[in-house]
């Protein structure tokens, strides 16, 4: 059975009188499956649209609200109370008649509303999940939170596992605590491998936040005793969902994650997916967990004792919550905190001493005191941002409506002739706006719905696959409608209040002229709003050009290797228990086995990769620039490969010679640098000269070969020192697998993991991706901001165009009785066509100048990510203001031609 | 409002209901309109207007809680009461006798 479009069901339930919403919805749902299968899907969508909209106006009108009243016979209503709203649906009734009439003014107006409010609600709908929705707890109010706090770098951290435990132990001011972590970690299905967001949680993590399971049981303090003793997980409701389908006889599978199985014990419930905002938790573990898969996000660490991170003092990762008890504080809290922190810092000096405790109440945090400093700002401003084009959009509806209002001059003047009090014209043309910004809302809740789903697929290409929590709640829905009404007052009422002004006499003898005293040519008010338009649309245009040829360019740039059939596959063998003697053997074998396979040629190991987004500096000290470990080392990105490396990736040796057999661990360090290693730091030539990392008591590497540039961290900066260390000296755990494919096929990839399993049936990739996809890592920011200005350029400019077609029309129609004088004494309709455009494109002149100006200083700030375009580009600008000047030469022109046409003789006889 | 009148659409959703000839509910009335009028029928007309036909006592509810065979919802069943009957015996009568002897004519005026 098809269900009809669920946004459009719950707006349609709220008009509803709750006694026959359940059985109207269905009656509407079974129509609608009904025309679904007999009309297709579009047409029985376009039907429900229109009857939800149908019923919608029903449910306004009285009689009709109480035919729904329980119990028989008409209920009398209080006389007054029924007059107004008679007369109010008068209005409305009124409304649809008059604007039933001008379908063309209603589309345009209700489709500029609805982009400007859907933009609107689109941002909207982000910063409320980022900044508004309290946390989906049992008495969010109550909570607070704690951080670990060092008065010299100023600055909340987390919190140990061991003072969590002890501040759990004794404080009385709060009647529960418990602490939580993000992590990730790479979960094995039948094939392959997916790094999952998670969350680790205390053993009352669950019951502090009053937080009932779905199914099964959540993770209780049974399941928080040893650490890394209890492989046990709960999903979140979406994952038991996609993963396993909703079957309830999911409790007691297992799910292999680092390797490692756990139990499912536990399903939450679909309103809980955590504690990181925007983001969607998909597992919890047992805190104690957390010595086994590292947590992610703020972290700080001093040296202390203990095996793991659980039982370590000097280590913080963990958010710690609390719940106040019942007539506390949060200063008692704060103070009682403290004092029991203060007596941990005695005791334990070397981890705590100097350490403070920090007590917020956890609904004036968001994502973390140091984050939530800058969101609240740019949410702000992003907000004001789409607030202007909205104020835009009014701009022009505003002005569309005058036009309206003044052509109807004379129907105005009949009614008040007639004997309408101006109160009830003003209120009648005000019930027009406001219909019209309804539609215009619902249009926006619908736009903002389908943009919400194109967010929603947006994935920044990393490895982690992020599911965003971007959901449209009452509040977003209140918020649209709240400004959609702002919207249908702003551009409503100043029309209204004119046309309700309407000088009888002369409304009444000039006609659907208006009154045209001082409108005689001029712009105005109004040129001058469709000026701003034009140079704001300029500047975003000019912006996403300059970024996408940024993007372009940057994809092209020469990374100092073939990035095409390069395929990387990252392991860490840790996650199976090896000992280093073990993993150096999987890797010879690997570097043994996985050539000989069909279509893959050269295979290298390195411990980092070009352009991927991890960063491993050293300092670099060197006889002669520096003379002790006090002073600073150069700061060297640096990685660990075999010899096979550079072959893989087709860099070639410049100087001297790459690893061979003859460096083992127990001969001398020896290194490869890059040429501009050499050219920095051993202008006279590299090879043979000496470095030592860390200080000069640090090891020390000979310099054996000097190998050419490559790309280190991104791909627009300048060559960059690099240093190779030998994988066979080093022998590390965890490596990057590069593999040259001669044919690049999904079979050949099968493969190579395939024989990877072969020799470790185990073996995690904790990615799994190519060099391709690396570069679109390093460049998402870049081309996902290149769309989102494109896009708002876009938008811009359809707002310049209406805005546009609109004072000109305006114009032309103000001016039809001189444009007629002028063809009567002989003006080829060229010459009004000419007259006509030159005001209008003067308009987009003056506009595109301001905008080129502003955005050339503003390109300023971008030339970091342009990559070789310069911030001036030409072609930049001047395909920006090509496409302005034919869109809004098109929005010109056809308001010109309709005024070429003009016959004079119509023109002049005016009625 | 006049209580008694019965609206041109009041008076179409109870001839529908007739010609269905059993106990009936919203969705098989607006069909039966669009197919006899070969206009398109707004399902919430359809509905507002059998509660106000039932609070003139011509039609008669009853809730289906959906435990019956045919789909599994609820539904709301309405039957023609005999004051249904009575009015669209009295509508059909005081119609028939207006038609009398005109149909030629109207045929006639082209």
């Amino acid at each position: 059975m098809n269900r009809p479009p669920r946004l459009i069901e719950a707006l349609l339930a709220a008009v509803i009188p709750s006694r026959d919403r359940e059985l109207l919805l269905a009656d509407l749902g079974e129509l609608y499956s009904y025309r679904a299968e007999r009309d297709g899907g579009w047409r029985a969508r376009w039907w429900y649209a229109r009857h939800a909209i149908g019923t919608w106006l029903r449910m306004l009108r009285p009689a009709n609200r109480r035919a729904f009243a329980p119990g028989h016979g008409p209920l009398p209503d209080p006389p007054r109370e029924r007059h107004l709203m008679e007369s109010i649906w008068q209005d409305i009734r009124f409304a649809v008649r008059t604007l039933t009439r001008s379908p063309m003014y209603v589309a345009v107006v209700v489709l500029t509303l609805a982009i400007g409010v859907g933009i609107n609600a689109t941002i909207f709908t982000m910063v409320n999940a980022l900044l508004l929705r309290p946390l989906p707890v049992t008495a969010p109010e109550e909570l607070v939170e704690i951080y670990s706090y060092d008065p010299q770098i100023d600055t909340p951290v987390t919190n140990s596992h061991p003072d969590f435990l002890d501040l759990a132990e004794t404080t009385s001011t709060l009647s529960g605590m418990a602490g939580h972590s993000a992590f990730t970690a790479s979960l094995s299905t039948e094939d392959r491998n997916e790094l999952i967001f998670g969350e680790f949680a205390s053993g009352g993590f669950f019951e502090l936040l009053g937080i009932q399971p779905q199914l099964g049981r959540l993770i209780t303090a049974e399941d928080d005793r040893v650490p890394g003793g209890h492989p046990v997980a709960v999903l979140s409701h979406s994952f038991w969902q996609e993963r396993f389908e909703g079957d309830a006889g999911v409790l007691g599978e297992s799910i292999t994650l680092n390797g490692q199985s756990y139990t499912v014990i536990g399903v939450a419930p679909v309103s809980f997916n955590g504690l990181t905002h925007v983001l969607r938790a998909e597992v919890w573990l047992p805190a104690m967990m957390a010595a086994v898969i590292p947590p992610v996000g703020v972290q700080s660490v001093e040296p202390s004792p203990g095996e793991t991170r659980i039982d370590r003092r000097g280590t913080r990762w963990m958010s710690v919550k609390g719940r106040m008890a019942p007539g506390v504080t949060t200063e008692q809290v704060n103070a009682e905190i403290n004092s029991i922190f203060a007596r941990l810092g005695e005791e334990h000096p070397d981890t705590n001493g100097g350490w403070e405790m920090r007590v917020v109440r956890a609904d004036s945090v968001r994502v973390h005191p140091m984050i939530d400093g800058v969101l609240a700002p740019v949410s702000a401003l992003v907000l004001g941002l789409v607030g202007l084009v909205l104020l835009s959009a009014c701009t022009n509806i505003a002005a569309m409506t005058l036009s309206r209002a003044t052509a109807r001059g004379r129907e105005v003047a009949v009614r008040l002739a007639l004997g309408a009090g101006k109160a009830r014209l003003v209120r009648q043309l005000m019930t027009e706006s406001l219909m019209l910004a309804l539609l215009g809302g619902v249009g926006g809740i619908l736009l903002a719905h389908w943009l919400r789903g194109l967010l929603l697929q947006v994935q920044p290409p990393a490895q982690l696959p992020l599911t965003w929590n971007l959901p449209m709640d009452w509040r977003v829905i209140a918020f649209t409608f709240g400004v959609s009404a702002l919207a249908g007052l702003a551009f409503g009422l100043a029309p209204a209040l004119r046309g309700s002004r309407t000088d009888l006499t002369t409304a009444l003898k000039e006609g659907g002229r208006g009154s045209s005293a001082g409108a005689r040519g001029k712009l105005g008010l109004r040129g001058g709003l469709v000026v701003v338009q034009v140079a704001v649309c300029m500047v975003l245009l000019v912006g996403a050009a300059l970024v996408l040829r940024g993007a372009r360019a940057a994809s092209q740039v020469d990374v100092g290797f073939d990035i095409d059939g390069l395929v990387t596959l990252t392991v860490d063998l840790r996650q199976n228990s090896y000992e280093r003697a073990q993993a150096n053997q999987f890797y010879l074998d690997v570097s043994e086995r996985l050539p000989a396979l069909p279509g893959v040629g050269a295979v290298g190991l390195a411990g980092r990769v070009p352009l991927s987004l991890s960063l491993n500096l050293n300092g670099v000290y060197i006889e002669g620039h520096q003379t002790t470990d006090d002073e600073p080392g150069y700061p060297v990105d640096t990685t660990t490969v075999d010899a096979a490396y550079f072959e893989a990736l087709g860099v070639p040796l410049l100087r001297g010679r790459l690893f061979g057999a003859q460096d083992t661990p127990d001969t001398a360090s020896v290194a490869l640098v890059s040429e501009a290693f050499q050219r920095t730091y051993f202008p006279e030539g590299a090879v043979g000269q000496r470095f030592h990392n860390d200080g000069f008591t640090g090891p020390a590497y000979e310099i054996v070969g000097v190998v050419a540039d490559t790309k280190v961290r991104t791909v627009g900066e300048a060559p960059r020192p690099y240093v190779y260390r030998s994988r066979e000296q080093s022998r590390p755990l965890s490596m990057t697998i590069v593999a040259r494919l001669d044919r690049d096929s999904p079979e050949v990839r099968d493969a190579l993991r395939a024989e990877l399993r072969a020799i470790e049936p185990e073996l995690v990739f904790v990615q799994d991706t190519d060099m391709r996809n690396q570069l679109g890592e390093a460049l998402f920011p870049v081309t996902f901001g290149a769309w989102l200005l494109a896009g708002a350029g876009a938008l811009a400019l359809a707002l310049v165009s209406v805005g546009l077609y609109g004072v000109i029309a305006y114009s032309v129609a103000q001016r039809a009785r001189e444009i007629g004088v002028r063809v009567a004494v002989g003006a080829a309709s060229t010459d009004v066509l000419a007259l006509i455009l030159r005001r209008g494109m003067g308009l987009v002149a003056v506009g595109a100048l301001v905008g080129a100006t502003v955005a050339a200083v503003l390109s300023q700030t971008l030339s970091s990510i342009l990559y070789g375009v310069g911030a001036l580009d030409p072609l930049a600008f001047a395909t920006a203001f090509a496409v302005l000047a034919l869109v809004a030469g098109l929005a010109n022109w056809i308001p010109a031609r309709r005024a070429a046409r003009l016959d004079p003789v119509t023109a002049l006889r005016a009625d | 409002m006049g209580k008694d009148v019965l609206g041109g659409f009041e008076h179409q959703v109870l001839l529908s209901i007739l010609r269905l000839d059993e106990e009936t509910y919203t969705v098989p009335i607006v069909l039966e309109l669009e197919e006899r009028t070969g206009r398109e029928t707004a399902p919430a007309a359809v509905y507002i207007a059998l509660r106000r036909l039932e609070k003139k006592g011509l039609v008669a509810s009853r809730l289906d809680d959906g435990a019956s065979a045919k789909g599994s919802r609820k539904r709301r069943l309405v039957v023609l009461t005999k004051a249904g009957l009575e009015a669209l015996r009295e509508s059909r009568r005081s119609l028939v006798t207006l038609w009398d002897g005109v149909e030629e004519r109207l045929d006639g005026l082209k």
